[in-house]
């Protein structure tokens, strides 16, 4: 029995050390750089590093002044925040307006506005030491508003964009800010006062401020339920998304048009609080009795394992796909249009004055029928002009006549087959022997 | 992936079948009833042919919708719908009894006004001219403008065998790539509309029984293209083709031939001081053929150059931008006309 208490013990030692637990009031996690995070609740602020044993070393401190009373009665974790590049920290007032800062001990409300209410769910980011406000909900409408806290001012301003808008509002979306880029996808849109899910990939270029549609998401992204992956963590130019309730989890890059898939087994029980400190994820853990929340850290490459790649914007396979199967058939199509002309045989029957077929008859002259005669005797379906010529000459006839006499049947012979059977009966070529000489042929479609 | 293949696939098949015993049935019962298209100067033809090829059209794609939207993979918009019906209705009955052309005009307005309430309109520009989001009146204006615009374009281009019918199995092809992937319940629309077309133009290319689309079947077709145009433009559609090709320029390149023999055309009679809305023989494949052409050579190659050029601005597009896809295109007209129109 007592060896089994000792093994209890030490088993409990054993988790403390493995999973870095500290205890008492964790309430908010903030990354500040690729090592260290601050963990805020309201008495004061714990700073910790990640040391390269995966232990954490912590520095605590009690705010000096009050803490802000709009707080007071307030779940810290329903602030969006952010460490700015100044340093401080900020945190937002759901729905927008109220801002905080915490900077060298102090943590202080810095704004003079009030409760919007208009932005909860937009997206708090900082560009060019600014801090921004886009998109969210209030007011039973969804916006694409973009507000840009003035800090001389203190209050927020309205920041025009124009380009393609999505002009149906900004709704819960996943946000990627990469350089000068925010790209915006898998968020709701309002119409109707219905909930629908915009499936389009946008990019908003801070520096114009101008909106561009980039294309349609990959439609892996809205498989099942849109809060698959409730779980969104900024990670370099990245989002790391988790399932709750699976093992699912994806990193997105729209710079690089892509989705990662990843098993993340070793990440069950990490939850919306989650950060991510380089390459390290923390989270809290509460303790089977909720009394306490310990902190755990882990690697992320050493956590996760990959599954498979997608493209973020486009389902190109299909596209290209379908564009594969198109060409096949637009190929055919034309193959078989072309072969049923080039194999289509038109079958007359020459009688003594006229030419029949095609569900018609044409009366021919004594002449046109020797020219046909001629033709339609040969083997090769082919004569040469002087064996036609000699029939039309005449000793009382010039030579010259005696060509336009021939050459006025043929033209004829072929005006009128043109006119009711809407094809060319004799066809005049060179000859192959003389290129100088003239041969007539039967045009190779019919068959007389 | 196999399993939908093989569904689109039945319904290719089985549609092919059902155009084929229409558009021949349909053909006798015209004959039987002497509805003969009559032989003019400007006929190309020499036989008795009918116009029946809209009607078994417009028939075959209701059978066979019918039941696509029966086994829940089809889903057809309401007004759209209703749009299409009236303005073949409206070519029927051009078909059989002269309609006149402001009368048909009106028709088609009020059409226009119905495919409106789809939902789907032009309501932006997607940054042409810099504009995007259009006010109301103009998303109205532009809409309509363009449905008879569409509409019209086809009905004009229909003069040579096959002609209609390859420029919109180009437009329905390249359009059905776009709607599969992003809007799937309306895909089987497009194998039944192809093999619909492949059975009226098996017909239209023969000599003894030769069919016309008419009236019917170019503003039956003409008010579907409209409709997808209308859907290619709405800003609120997402296509896959976005990253790819700027949307009005995709959906003046899908129409490439009809808009710009219309434009000519119309050009042209203005400047002899005839009503634009005369038919004669300035169109630019009456120029194919009078340089003798046959008809499916005529149609073979205008459906391949404009395919040409739609692919050469998809794939460029990225590269060279807007400007740069519009003075290619510019370029490659020139060159084609002074090949094979001139």
């Amino acid at each position: 029995m007592k060896f089994f208490q000792l093994l209890f013990f030490l088993c409990l030692a054993f988790n403390w050390l493995f999973s870095q637990n500290t205890t008492n009031n964790i309430k908010l996690l903030v990354p500040k750089d690729s090592i260290s995070f601050y963990s805020f609740n309201k008495e004061g602020i714990t700073e910790y590093t990640i040391l390269e044993s995966k232990k954490l070393s912590k520095t605590s401190l009690r705010y000096t002044g009050s803490f802000p009373e709009e707080l007071k009665n307030a779940d810290l974790r329903s602030l969006s925040f952010l460490f700015s590049k100044d340093g401080g920290v900020y945190f937002l007032y759901p729905g927008g307006g109220i801002l905080f800062k915490y900077f060298n001990g102090v943590f202080e409300r810095i704004d003079e506005s009030f409760a919007y209410r208009n932005q909860f769910s937009g997206h708090f980011f900082e560009y060019k030491n600014e801090l921004y406000l886009l998109g969210g909900y209030g007011y039973w409408a969804s916006n694409s508003l973009l507000t840009k806290f003035n800090f001389e001012l203190k209050n927020w301003e309205f920041i025009p964009t124009s380009g393609q808008v999505p002009a149906n509002g900004i709704n819960s979306g996943s946000f990627v800010l990469d350089e000068n880029t925010l790209s915006v996808f898998d968020f709701n849109q309002r119409i109707d006062d219905l909930d629908v899910i915009n499936n389009s990939l946008y990019s908003l270029n801070l520096e114009e401020m101008v909106w561009e549609r980039k294309g349609l998401l990959n439609t892996v992204l809205f498989e099942g339920n849109k809060n698959v992956f409730e779980i969104e963590i900024p990670f370099k130019n990245s989002l790391f998304q988790k399932n709750l309730n699976s093992n699912d989890l994806r990193i997105t890059t729209p710079k690089e048009n892509q989705i990662k898939f990843f098993n993340a087994e070793r990440l069950h029980n990490i939850n919306e609080l989650a950060i991510i400190v380089g390459n390290y994820v923390v989270y809290p853990v509460l303790s089977a009795d909720r009394e306490y929340e310990t902190l755990t850290v882990k690697n992320l490459n050493e956590n996760i394992v990959f599954q498979r790649e997608e493209f973020l914007s486009n389902d190109f396979n299909l596209f290209k796909n379908y564009f594969v199967y198109v060409g096949v058939f637009c190929g055919f199509l034309i193959l078989i249009t072309f072969l049923k002309f080039k194999k289509e045989r038109f079958v007359f029957f020459l009688s003594e004055n006229s030419l029949s077929g095609l569900n018609k008859t044409i009366l021919i002259d004594k002449d046109e029928k020797f020219v046909l005669d001629l033709i339609v005797n040969t083997t090769e379906k082919r004569v040469d002009n002087s064996f036609i010529l000699n029939y039309f000459k005449n000793s009382k006839l010039s030579n010259d006549a005696s060509v336009k006499r021939k050459n006025k049947v043929i033209e004829e012979l072929n005006r009128k087959a043109l006119e009711n059977f809407e094809i060319v009966l004799i066809i005049k070529r060179s000859s192959k022997i003389d290129s100088r000489q003239v041969v007539y042929c039967l045009n190779p479609k019919i068959e007389i | 992936m196999s399993e939908s293949f093989f569904f689109y696939i039945s319904f290719f098949v089985v549609t092919l079948i059902v155009s084929f015993y229409f558009n021949g049935y349909i053909n006798k019962l015209f004959i039987g009833n002497k509805l003969t298209d009559p032989v003019n100067e400007r006929s190309s033809h020499r036989y008795p042919a009918t116009r029946s090829g809209g009607i078994s059209i417009f028939f075959t794609i209701c059978l066979a919708c019918a039941f696509g939207v029966s086994t829940g993979q089809l889903t057809i918009p309401l007004y759209a719908l209703l749009s299409v019906f009236f303005l073949t209705l409206t070519g029927f009955a051009d078909d059989l009894i002269d309609v006149r052309y402001r009368e048909k005009l009106f028709l088609q307005l009020f059409a226009a006004v119905l495919m409106f309430q789809s939902g789907y309109s032009i309501d932006s520009f997607h940054g042409v001219f810099n504009v995007y989001e259009l006010p109301y009146w103009l998303e109205v204006a532009s809409s309509v403008f363009v449905f008879v615009v569409v509409v019209n374009a086809l009905n004009l281009i229909d003069g040579l065998d096959g002609m209609a019918s390859f420029i919109s199995m180009k437009f329905f092809l390249v359009t059905g790539g776009i709607i599969l992937v992003s809007k799937t319940e309306w895909f089987l629309f497009f194998p039944i509309i192809i093999s619909a077309l492949l059975g009226f133009l098996w017909f239209n290319f023969n000599r003894n029984k030769k069919v016309f689309l008419g009236d019917t079947g170019s503003l039956f077709l003409g008010s579907i293209m409209a409709f997808l145009l209308f859907y290619i433009l709405d800003s609120e559609s997402s296509l896959v083709t976005d990253s790819l090709i700027s949307r009005p320029l995709l959906a003046v390149l899908l129409l490439l031939y009809p808009l710009i023999d219309t434009l000519r055309a119309f050009i042209i009679r203005a400047y002899n001081n005839k009503s634009p809305f005369v038919a004669d023989r300035v169109h630019l494949h009456h120029r194919l053929a009078d340089k003798g052409y046959p008809h499916w050579k005529a149609s073979v190659l205008t459906f391949s150059l404009s395919t040409f050029i739609l692919i050469a601005n998809f794939f460029l597009f990225s590269i060279i931008g807007l400007l740069g896809c519009v003075a290619l295109t510019t370029v490659l007209l020139v060159i084609f006309y002074f090949i094979f129109f001139k």
